[in-house]
């Protein structure tokens, strides 16, 4: 049986309860508690006007009788406890008297999330303050000599230095699905909010931008493309990654990935055995799996469609999609989304996942008025944008731990290691946000284990 | 949108004929912007991608597996609403 938490309605039966009220504590004793009720000692008895005798003031103050509402004494007053489920029934039968103390249940309740549509919950500064990024500034985790990969929409680096950034891009390592698109010179759209917020604590970075989602598609928006698309992509980044260290101007790659399926109905038929969702064997995520074995740190996007508001593109519920695809993958670092209160925004997708089974990983900030790359005013928002602030955060801690591959303490699967080990929770992975909050504060006694 | 291939070749990277004859497909039914994608190296894995109907398509052998989805995919923001 379970322990219930309630309240409990005591008519002002005595002085104890009054004086108890008016020290703002709760009373050493209350006459005639329900058997098995456990009084908490620290919420005080709070007087309230039962409604039998509010209306009876209503109907007073209406004839211009003072209602003496304000008094401390006037009603009843509520105390709070715990009760055994076994006891519940006993004690509600026994504060059915009309003069006696009345039981209600105290749920637990909870602030509406974060959803699509809401405004920005706080701003860039606030999550450079979370992340401490200036902190890690001055350790020289900036993010130098690391490739940050945005495998998106396309970057607008014109966009981005008039938001104050300066921006390093390597066209030669960019990749573009259409010739149509030129590195850098992309639309203002999804690829430069992530690059935006990736710089934000990897502002020495060098991009790559790989321009995959460029529209289309058919049935797809502007922002959608092909899985194939994706594969070309992770090829160019393998053979990067396959280069001799001195024949590239990077030591460390991270990928950001904010993209993936909202719906089953895109794959192939449930039980065909060339379905990408959740077939490891599938083309893309054997490339997955190949370039973070040549040492990159690949970042995938949970996705939108967590319970409390999903995406309209999502299945329906009660089918809403788990967290599945490459975003799921053993090899990934899934990222949910919290806003930069720390509560976790309500279309964040809910674990587990279906490669991997702890999805999501970690989670980071997003929801915050950002780059404005949708409008003035208008959040970076969904999963999407954690992404790639997670991206950013690991982009400055590999500009201080290069990856190596004669040390595997510094592998891409040790270094998630050290972030899920460091984050800010609990300890115990969630299905809503993995092991934590992504937190720096571990960041410069990382050398003890990278 | 096409689907995809996954083949093992062990003697170097395949062309697109080489790929195309140990799928039992013709040359012109995979696509040569694609090309033929490393997908593991070690394992001697590539990829490629099919252009003609699933339907038509051999099924997965010891020397080929496949056809893969190629599906749609979009970025995870901004969230829409229903």
């Amino acid at each position: 049986m379970a322990v219930l938490r309630v309240l409990l309605l005591v008519p002002d039966t005595g002085p104890v309860v009054r004086s108890a009220a008016m020290m703002n504590a709760a009373p050493t004793a209350v006459p005639a508690l329900p058997r098995g009720f456990v009084m908490d000692p620290t919420f005080p008895a709070v007087p309230i006007e039962p409604p039998a005798l509010h209306q009876t003031m209503v109907a007073m103050a209406a004839g211009g009788v003072p209602s003496g509402a304000d008094q401390i004494g006037g009603g009843a007053y509520v105390v709070r406890g715990l009760i055994d489920e076994k006891d519940l029934d006993a004690a509600t039968q026994a504060t059915m008297l009309p003069t006696g103390p009345r039981i209600f249940a105290d749920p637990m309740i909870a602030g509406l999330p974060t959803c699509g549509g809401d405004p920005p919950v706080g701003s860039a500064l606030d999550v450079k303050r979370q992340l401490g990024t200036g902190r890690l500034i001055q350790q020289h985790m900036d993010g130098s000599n690391v490739a940050l990969v945005i495998v998106d929409t396309g970057i607008n680096l014109p966009y981005l230095e008039s938001k104050g950034l300066q921006p390093t891009l390597d066209t030669h390592a960019s990749w573009t699905s259409t010739p149509a698109i030129v590195p850098g010179q992309g639309a203002v759209n999804h690829g430069t909010m992530c690059a935006y917020d990736a710089l934000l604590t990897a502002p020495n970075a060098l991009l790559f931008d790989h321009a995959v989602l460029t529209g289309g598609t058919p049935g797809g928006s502007v922002m959608s493309g092909v899985l194939s698309n994706a594969l070309l992509s992770y090829d160019k980044l393998r053979r990067l990654m396959a280069l001799p260290p001195d024949e590239r101007h990077f030591h460390s790659m991270v990928v950001s990935n904010s993209w993936g399926m909202f719906s089953r109905s895109w794959d192939f038929p449930a039980g065909h055995p060339g379905r990408y969702g959740d077939n490891v064997q599938h083309p893309f995520n054997i490339i997955v799996a190949t370039l973070a074995a040549a040492g990159a740190d690949i970042l995938f996007a949970a996705g939108n469609c967590g319970p409390a508001c999903p995406d309209g593109r999502c299945d329906p519920p009660p089918n809403l999609p788990p967290i599945f695809l490459a975003n799921s993958h053993n090899d990934v670092l899934t990222v949910a989304g919290v806003d930069t209160t720390g509560a976790m925004v309500g279309y964040s997708s809910l674990g587990p996942g279906i490669l991997g089974n702890q999805k999501p990983d970690l989670a980071a900030y997003t929801h915050f008025l950002g780059s404005e790359v949708f409008g003035s005013g208008q959040p970076d928002s969904g999963t999407s944008a954690a992404c790639p602030v997670l991206a950013g955060v690991l982009a400055a801690l590999r500009s201080a731990f290069p990856y190596d591959p004669a040390r595997p303490q510094r592998s891409p699967a040790n270094v998630r290691q050290f972030l899920t080990s460091s984050a800010r929770g609990s300890g115990a992975w969630q299905n809503d946000w993995g092991f934590g909050i992504i937190s720096t504060q571990a960041f410069p006694t990382a050398g003890s284990v990278l | 949108m096409g689907f995809l291939y996954s083949l093992e070749f062990l003697t170097g990277t395949p062309t697109l004929a080489d790929a195309a004859a140990q799928l039992h497909l013709p040359v012109s039914a995979l696509d040569p912007e694609f090309g033929v994608v490393a997908l593991d190296p070690a394992r001697h894995l590539f990829a490629v991608q099919a252009t003609s109907e699933p339907a038509a398509a051999p099924a997965s052998s010891d020397q080929y597996h496949g056809p893969y989805a190629n599906p749609r995919i979009e970025t995870f923001g901004p969230v829409r609403g229903r």
